[in-house]
């Protein structure tokens, strides 16, 4: 039978196939370490790491590890790059399995590892003069958790208003004037599909605009503790809030497809060239208007602090970011060689070199004053200002739950699915059911 | 069935029980078996047993009885999205059913090129759904630039909100799954019609039968069977779906779209706590009411006399 | 057969094809629209969503991904996992299936209802287990362990369709070998293994094809560049900007391009082996 003998020829290839790879590729081995010396692992998404695509994010990280290294001659570090689909479940995995020593992690993941005790406290190591040079809310943020200084913040992000001074000359003060100037570009332009564009139907919202409620007189929690972020005048500021936003949608203001974008969603709707002003990160200027506009559409483009509110306090920015924490362990000298990297990941150069590539925001204020990219980007000066009145979301356990669940409340408010007081009934019943099971 | 091999082998009787297991069928389904038991059923016992925990990644979790599944069904995102799985799964299934039928009877009919048209007609179900999400992502932009509301503002009709409001996000994704899925369903019910002997059909065309009467009378009975084991494999996989509606959608907005295994995933794997007793008991209500289609199913085919010939 | 008259019959045979038709572009024109998205240059994607077939065709973004990103060790692995999970979950079905059809037995009926519950049962509902499971055998993220997981997911798929499809084969040819002596293995080696080819043949395509479209499983088991599979290194590739339309669709159109020439070739046996295993005709 000549089939037969073609598929037994195939099969057998298949497994041939299969098991040289198997032979061939392995897990990487972890570097060698010399007699005397230690190894410290530390965890990075792609994106942010020697095997990045871009080359510049390469030769940043790589300077900091080649600068460790020439520092610290009896520390080896070695790179664990994650491609997990869920960056969060790689951290939670690699700290609870002891398979790193360094994790890079987004602030919003950090309360629950570091309530549960994860993290190696880092004040102790800290100079006085390193003290007073990162933004002081970096501590205070970290430490709302149970205290400790469960690691460093690395780079922020500041929500910045971005608009474009052809059809915008001047930044608004308030959501009031925003509306009033959105309107007019409307008019002249009716073909333009996105006057104004804030992503609205993930925890960005939420980002957008904490500020603003805390500037309005919200408070997430009560004395004790308890979340009443819904709750009395709380919740009318939530409403005003919402409302805005409605009230924008509806009359065109902002594209109905807000209502379920991330703040990547504006990306397209800057390159088609169909967007006047919007909200977003403060790295959105060096990464997206700079780097994909054609450069004289880009220098149209410039950067303010948010809109707030009429009769508040103005607008207030809310800043995220990225935090480095060394995991607690047994062994102490190769806790202090992880305790060393983190400080030196999160120090003036690498701060400086790494920021700069990735198009981040530093979180020392020396940076900003000594370095002379930060002193000349229009929108890295619009980050500083903006950062000075910043404040920073409360970061515990509980915030990351209040911030998705106040921010499907907004999604189902604006694509029509709840009323407002229904949409906010929900959240509420879902922060009190989690609160009380915490 | 009658048994030809046994009695070719030696007195059974005189051999000891360990070669009796070794001529016996044992030594051939036990690997399989095995494989099939510690990977495929042990994890649905093993689940069961999580449910009962307050587990999360990296916490080992405690005995807290039925705690999870109390708080589940008090739960307003589990809750409405029991509700719209009820409704996606009722949809996406009529309307495979419909369409397939549809199509099954087309390529009935005698006409050049059938086998081209079956094969595009079975392209979507190849075609993976994590792919089948990104493509309709993309189909479904809402700006002007989006290739279906460019399409209407040709004919001067204002852009659709596909993805955006939340009965029409809900639209779309059942849309999109019926796509994805007719292509099965056109196959069984294409069988089907070809179990219908001809005979029937042609004593039929004698009487003076119209087309839809053929159909009432004669194709649809006769067809009842495989429409019926067709529904229960389209819900059981409409009740698993998953990849497609989390990158074509993700949830959004607000949760509307988010169905019963994309809530077990954000709360196992997606929002940051990680609770792995919680998410197994999600998986606990899906495997139970996956088992009792499967049940429906095995005693449908009457399964147990002569292992799935109907 | 009714005999219809003359323009009639052509009036039905143009709304066949007419029907036929609007299906067809239903199906296959977002397919074909991504294929040729992929291949546009710059910002016509976003710029003219009406025009299907590029103006000029524009590679680059197929060099920058092949240069930049892990794709080649993705397609690789996923053909290990496809190709292992097609080996190792055949041969065990084949070997059991053989025991199942040629056997009358205590519990033969139990085991076969097992085999097929279980296979109706998407692994998807047992995750979270599957996933604990994988990590306490020391198996997460690795690719050996990814084709155990693979291959054992397929088993009760293949138990199915290929005791059909023994159960065909007539008795009289075993018994023929028996009398000359051959042992059982050979008897299945050498008699039955041929005559199953072709339900082997749809089988394995089927396994192929399910494998390599699998994503949710292998989203949560694999982790590191080397090891993760096409649709999941595709995810982590659109993940880092999912607003590159182009670099969106020429991964898509990678993902694809395996799958639709593989269902080209052999379309016939896919259809064969889903009918078969769905139900017993």
């Amino acid at each position: 039978m000549k089939a037969l003998r073609h598929i037994s020829i195939l099969l057998a290839l298949m497994i041939l196939f299969t098991g040289v790879v198997f032979a061939g590729g392995g897990q990487q081995a972890p570097a060698p370490a010399e007699p005397g010396q230690v190894t410290v692992r530390f965890l990075v998404p792609q994106w942010a790491s020697t095997r990045d695509a871009r080359i510049e994010r390469q030769v940043a990280f790589q300077s900091v590890i080649d600068s460790f290294h020439a520092a610290n001659p009896n520390i080896r570090l070695q790179e664990v790059v994650s491609t997990a689909s869920s960056y969060d479940v790689d951290v939670a995995n690699q700290i609870n399995n002891g398979t790193v020593e360094v994790v890079w992690i987004n602030n919003p993941f950090y309360p629950t590892l570091q309530q549960d005790g994860k993290f190696v406290n880092v004040e102790p190591f800290l100079s006085e003069a390193d003290k007073a040079d990162f933004f002081p809310w970096t501590f205070e943020a970290l430490k709302s958790v149970n205290g400790e200084l469960g690691g460093l913040w690395h780079n922020t992000d500041v929500r910045l208003f971005f608009y474009r001074t052809d059809l915008m000359p001047t930044a608004p003060k308030t959501y009031e004037e925003l509306i009033t100037m959105t309107r007019q570009i409307k008019n002249s332009n009716p073909e333009m599909a996105a006057p104004f564009f804030a992503s609205l139907g993930h925890t960005d919202a939420i980002t957008h605009v904490w500020g603003n409620f805390e500037a309005l007189g919200g408070r997430p929690f009560d004395d004790n503790g308890k979340p009443v972020v819904l709750d009395g005048q709380n919740r009318q500021y939530w409403e005003r809030i919402f409302r805005t936003f409605k009230e924008m949608m509806d009359a065109g203001l902002i594209p109905e497809s807000a209502a379920v974008a991330r703040e990547a969603g504006v990306v397209p709707l800057l390159l088609s060239g169909q967007v006047a002003s919007f909200i977003a990160n403060s790295n959105y200027g060096v990464r997206e208007i700079v780097a994909k506009l054609p450069a004289e559409e880009a220098a149209l483009w410039q950067a303010a602090n948010v809109p707030g509110y009429q009769g508040t306090a103005g607008g207030r920015s809310v800043s995220g970011g990225w935090v480095f924490s060394a995991r607690k362990m047994d062994d102490p000298v190769l806790q202090e060689a992880a305790v060393k990297f983190v400080l030196h990941a999160t120090s003036f150069m690498a701060q400086r070199n790494v920021n700069k590539a990735g198009g981040w925001t530093p979180t020392r204020t020396s940076v900003f004053q000594d370095d002379p990219f930060y002193q000349g980007d229009r929108f890295m000066v619009a980050a500083d200002e903006a950062l000075a009145t910043a404040t920073v979301r409360p970061l515990n356990v509980m915030s990351p739950i209040m911030a998705s669940a106040i921010a499907d409340a907004l999604s189902q408010y604006l694509s029509g699915s709840a009323t407002l007081a229904q949409a906010l009934d929900r959240a509420n019943t879902i922060i009190q059911q989690e609160f009380s099971n915490l | 069935m009658q048994s030809i091999v046994q009695p070719s082998i030696q007195p059974l009787n005189r051999q000891s029980k360990i070669e009796r297991f070794i001529h016996g069928p044992w030594p051939f389904i036990l690997p399989a078996l095995f494989g099939l038991v510690f990977m495929r059923a042990f994890p649905f016992v093993w689940q069961i047993w999580l449910s009962f925990t307050n587990m999360r990644l990296g916490r080992p979790g405690e005995f807290i009885g039925l705690q999870n599944y109390r708080v589940l069904f008090q739960n307003p995102v589990f809750l409405s999205s029991i509700a719209y799985t009820g409704v996606f799964m009722v949809a996406t299934v009529a309307g495979q059913m419909f369409f397939g039928l549809l199509l099954a009877l087309l390529l009935e009919e005698d006409f050049k090129g059938k086998a081209v048209y079956r094969m595009t007609f079975l392209i979507p179900w190849i075609v993976s759904g994590f792919v089948a999400g990104i493509l309709w992502q993309l189909m479904l932009v809402e700006t002007r630039f989006g290739m279906f509301n460019a399409l209407l503002d040709l004919m001067n009709v204002p852009p659709v909100r596909w993805l955006s409001n939340a009965r029409n996000a809900q639209m779309s994704v059942i849309m999109v799954y019926i796509w994805k899925g007719l292509g099965f369903s056109l196959l069984l019910m294409s069988g089907g019609l070809k179990i219908i002997p001809q005979e029937m059909i042609e004593s039929a065309d004698i009487d003076g039968a119209s087309y839809l009467q053929k159909l009432r009378l004669i194709k649809l009975p006769m067809m009842k069977d495989i429409i019926s084991v067709n529904i229960i494999f389209s819900v059981i996989a409409a009740l698993n779906s998953y990849e497609t509606v989390f990158v074509l959608t993700g949830g959004g907005p607000g949760g509307a779209t988010s169905i019963i295994a994309l809530v077990m995933f954000n709360t196992a794997f997606g929002d940051g706590r990680n609770q792995l007793g919680r998410g197994s008991a999600i998986g606990v209500v899906m495997f139970v009411v996956t088992l009792i289609f499967v049940i429906i199913y095995v005693r449908k085919t009457n399964f147990a006399k002569g292992y799935g010939k109907p | 057969m009714k005999r219809i008259n003359r323009p009639g019959r052509l009036a039905k045979l143009g709304l066949n094809h007419a029907v036929a038709l609007f299906a067809a572009f239903i199906f296959t024109y977002p397919v074909i629209w991504i294929l040729m998205a992929s291949i546009k240059p710059d910002v016509e994607i976003y710029r003219e969503p009406l025009r299907l077939f590029p103006s000029r065709i524009d590679v680059s973004i197929f060099q920058r991904i092949f240069q930049t990103q892990p794709i080649a060790h993705y397609l690789v692995n996923s053909l290990i996992y496809s190709l292992g999970a097609v080996v190792i979950s055949l041969a065990f079905a084949l070997f059991a299936s053989y025991g199942l059809s040629r056997h009358e037995f205590k519990g033969k009926q139990a085991t076969l209802i097992t085999i097929l519950m279980v296979q109706m049962i998407p692994a998807l509902v047992s995750i979270i287990p599957i996933y604990l499971l994988m990590q306490r055998l020391g198996l997460y993220d690795t690719r050996i362990g990814m084709v155990i997981l693979y291959s054992a997911i397929r088993i009760p798929w293949g138990v199915w369709i290929l005791v059909g499809f023994i159960d065909q084969i007539p008795k009289a040819l075993d018994e023929a070998a028996i009398v000359d002596g051959a042992s059982k293995f050979r008897i299945l080696w050498q008699i039955i293994f041929p005559l199953a080819l072709p339900g082997l043949a749809s089988a394995a395509i089927f396994t192929f094809v399910g494998t390599w479209n699998e994503f949710a499983i292998a989203s949560i088991v694999l982790r590191s560049s080397t090891n993760l599979s096409m649709p999941v290194g595709s995810m982590a590739m659109i993940a880092g900007d999912p607003n590159d339309w182009r670099m969106v669709s020429m991964t898509a159109t990678v993902n694809l391009l395996p799958v639709l020439a593989v269902f080209a070739l052999l379309q016939r046996h896919i259809i064969a082996g889903l009918t078969r295993g769905a139900v017993k005709e």
